[in-house]
């Protein structure tokens, strides 16, 4: 089911450019040219990937890419340029990954803010890849700091884009990332000691 | 340890705090040494999101997704209104008989169903939608379609095979005719033409399962050429033809209702 | 039916809890409505019904009770209901009906019709009597202590069952069936790459027909079997604890024999799959097998009610042996 609230929002910031021409692969790809669409693919896999990883799992991010660049083909028909394709595929995206979100929010178990949660969570940053610890930090965040993290900093939504999306007010997007942030700022790396 | 400012330091980074509001934490944060540096790590955590590298998947998706979108059809068409071809026929006895009952659905689709007991099986469950629901009368039709002799299979000893060859014979006859074709066609239109109603696990899970039919239906076709007159192969094709049909139709009928 | 004669409406704007109980008349049905979440049924004596929610924020619960039905649905007060877990309570008497795209349902207790109807959710269901109905396309399905005319149907999961007296009609795509402990008039068991696996009496004019296209078949019989039993495969091949003289071939891969006395109608059909004709010692070493799977027994009589659960979402579909090159040596 269409996450309807997603077709509300009119301005997406971000890199990518706001200009309204099509691209010519996206152009090719809408009038069914595959070979367009896998280059479109290429383009924007990373993007479409890393968001999915952080905004569900590590395990099924592959499989829900294949999902949005699956429905992205079936939409291409009604795509008219209104904005950049990357853009466009985000929304997807995003929709998808929400929709997701909603299926799977009748496991209680992953809607788990309880406080001893955070407790678990490592306070020292391991030795290694400090970007690869980042990453895994942001995956054990609580589901709902999680989705807004990603969304605010990592994405560039607004809160009040992010309200309409995850249905919750401004004020509960503002005090999840400032709650998300305050558990990652423990694994930014050995400069930054745990105070804890 | 946080004091009353500590929960505002995201708003205040983010440039969210109403002005009065922003001046006093300006004014905080050179008295308070610990929120001088919680905002300094919630910047760092900000900007670190800011850079993070976007990584692909560690196989290429390419080839999965190629494949699902060849059997995903955009096309739109219009089917030209569905008529029986007039050399398609069976008695309604015949049709009780051989435990085959051919159905209208709305006059357009076709849905067949295969029995092999006495009792016809149910027809099209009730499902979510009234896509299921049979309108339309039962067509009552004769066949010309006779088995030649040949065909019969010759029993070693004398005991009844558990099917009805005549019956499977013409039947799967029948359904090499454009008439199951045209309702596997029509049930995939509808279907394209709703999948983004449904959600995304349930599509990939029905591909996956279409896929698994598709390949059952190909062996027993292949079996069946090789040795056309087995009552079993007739039949089994029958079934792995009414299995897709029934997927088909129930997954429309989901997507419909969800939409 | 309760003193209510318009709708009962719980709108609740953040998380909340309904308990509230209706009086209900002998015959009357319950239907329920569930977008997403779990609806969990069990049985008092009561001429009641108790419904309580817990659900979050933009759902609200109504209850709407006719004449001869009472409904409950969740609604979404802008676009679709979020997550509410039913817990309910009706009289054991009670027909039922449960639908809902994400939803997993479990009855317990029932003495009535139910049906279910869930795209992606697991149904269990121990008891009911009459009409049983359970449809799924993701999920599994898991029926003990059941009797009547059972309609199961599922794509992608596996149904499991125990204790089911009646007519029984199973079909899966992609899902094993585990019919243990079964006493039916008549049997209808078909699959496309599932396996079937059987445990059940005979019934002297009882048919069962079990068919796959490459699942295998294991059919259990009791130590001295009376039946006609009839097997066909393609390319698979047939294996009988018993000693089997062929009375019947027709040259194309059909066999008939016949056990003891004959009797109950027994066909066998898998076209790739391997078909199996087993003594009563191969049931233990199935339970074991389930039991091991799960961490759980498999289903029992009414009061343990748990059914083995394979945890797989997205089961990777059985990949069909490819037929051998077909011989002639029947």
């Amino acid at each position: 089911m269409e996450h309807s609230a997603l077709i509300a929002l009119t301005t997406i910031p971000g890199p990518e450019s706001q200009k309204a021409a099509m691209s010519a692969d996206a152009s090719l790809a809408a009038r069914g040219d595959v070979r367009a669409f896998e280059r479109l693919y290429r383009e924007h896999v990373a993007r479409i990937h890393s968001l999915m990883r952080r905004m569900i799992s590590a395990d099924e991010a592959a499989e829900v890419t294949q999902d949005v660049f699956v429905r992205a083909w079936e939409k291409l028909g009604s795509f008219r340029g209104e904005a950049a394709f990357g853009t466009w595929l985000h929304r997807i995206a995003i929709n998808v990954a929400l929709t997701r979100r909603a299926q799977l929010g009748r496991r209680r178990d992953r809607m788990d803010d309880d406080p001893e949660t955070l407790e678990k969570l490592e306070t020292k940053p391991r030795h290694g890849d400090l970007s690869m610890d980042f990453e895994r930090a942001i995956e054990r965040l609580p589901d709902g700091a999680r989705q807004v993290f990603v969304l605010h900093d990592i994405e560039g939504y607004t809160h009040e884009e992010i309200g309409s999306l995850l249905e919750v007010a401004t004020g509960t997007s503002k005090a999840q990332l400032h709650r998300a942030r305050m558990i990652l700022r423990r694994h930014l790396g050995r400069e930054w000691e745990s105070h804890e | 340890m946080s004091d009353l400012w500590s929960d505002r330091l995201s708003e205040y980074l983010d440039g969210e705090l109403a002005t009065a509001e922003h001046a006093e934490l300006e004014r905080h944060l050179l008295t308070c040494a610990e929120c001088a540096r919680d905002l300094d790590a919630l910047r760092q955590v900000a900007l670190r999101a800011r850079a993070l590298p976007n990584a692909g998947p560690a196989a290429d998706l390419w080839p999965a997704i190629q494949r699902r979108i060849a059997r995903s059809p955009r096309r739109v068409f219009a089917l030209p209104r569905f008529e029986l071809p007039s050399h398609f026929h069976f008695t309604l006895p015949q049709a009780v008989a051989a435990g085959v009952a051919l159905m209208l659905i709305s006059g357009v689709s076709v849905y067949l169903v295969l029995h092999q007991m006495s009792a016809p099986l149910a027809p099209a469950r009730g499902g979510v939608s009234g896509i299921s629901r049979v309108t339309g009368p039962t067509a009552t039709l004769t066949p010309n379609v006779t088995p030649a002799p040949a065909t019969q299979p010759r029993l070693r000893e004398g005991t009844a095979p558990a099917t009805s060859s005549a019956a499977a014979v013409a039947m799967t006859g029948a359904l090499d005719d454009p008439t199951y074709d045209q309702a596997i066609a029509e049930l995939e239109n509808t279907l394209a033409a709703h999948r983004a109603e449904l959600d995304t696990s349930t599509v990939r899970i029905v591909e996956q399962n279409l896929a698994i039919i598709d390949r059952a239906i190909d062996q027993a076709r292949r079996a069946l050429a090789a040795d056309p007159a087995s009552p079993y192969l007739h039949q089994h094709l029958a079934l792995q033809m009414k299995a897709k049909l029934e997927l088909l139709r129930r997954t429309t009928a989901l997507a419909a209702a969800q939409g | 039916m309760s003193m209510l004669a318009a709708a009962v409406v719980a709108a609740v704007t953040a998380a909340g809890h309904l308990d509230t109980t209706l009086t209900v008349k002998t015959g009357a049905r319950l239907e329920v409505s569930n977008f997403s979440g779990g609806v969990s049924v069990s049985t008092w004596d009561k001429n009641a019904v108790r419904v309580a929610a817990d659900f979050g924020g933009r759902t609200r619960v109504t209850l709407d009770p006719s004449p001869t039905t009472l409904r409950v649905n969740s609604e979404g007060q802008r676009g679709t209901a979020g997550v509410v877990d039913y817990q309910i309570t009706m009289p054991s008497w009670m027909g039922i009906e449960v639908s809902g795209p994400f939803t997993d349902v479990d009855v317990v207790g029932s003495r009535g019709d139910v049906k279910v109807e869930t795209v992606k959710g697991d149904v269990s269901v121990n008891g009911g009597n009459g009409v049983l109905e359970l449809n799924t396309v993701q999920g599994d399905i898991a029926l003990a202590g059941s009797k009547g005319r059972i309609k199961l149907n599922t794509i992608n999961g596996d149904i499991t069952l125990a204790h089911i007296m009646g007519q029984l009609t199973t079909e899966s795509v992609n899902g094993d069936q585990v019919m243990d402990d079964v006493q039916l008039d008549a049997l209808e068991s078909s699959s496309v790459s599932g396996d079937l696996w059987f445990n059940g009496a005979l019934k002297s004019d009882g048919r069962y027909h079990l068919q796959s296209h490459n699942g295998d078949i294991d059919v259990v019989a009791p130590d001295k079997p009376n039946a006609v039993i009839s097997v066909s495969t393609f390319s698979g091949e047939f294996n009988s604890d018993f000693d089997v003289t062929f009375t019947g071939t027709n040259g194309h891969r059909e066999m008939q024999f016949t056990l003891g006395e004959g009797g109950p109608r027994l066909e066998l059909e898998s076209f790739s799959g391997n078909i199996r004709l087993l003594k009563s010692g191969a049931v233990e070493a199935l339970r074991t097998r389930l039991r091991g799977q799960s961490g759980q027994p498999a289903p029992k009589a009414p009061e343990t009610p748990k059914p083995p659960k394979s945890s797989k979402s997205s089961k990777p579909p059985k990949a069909p042996t490819p037929p051998k090159p077909p011989n002639n040596e029947d």
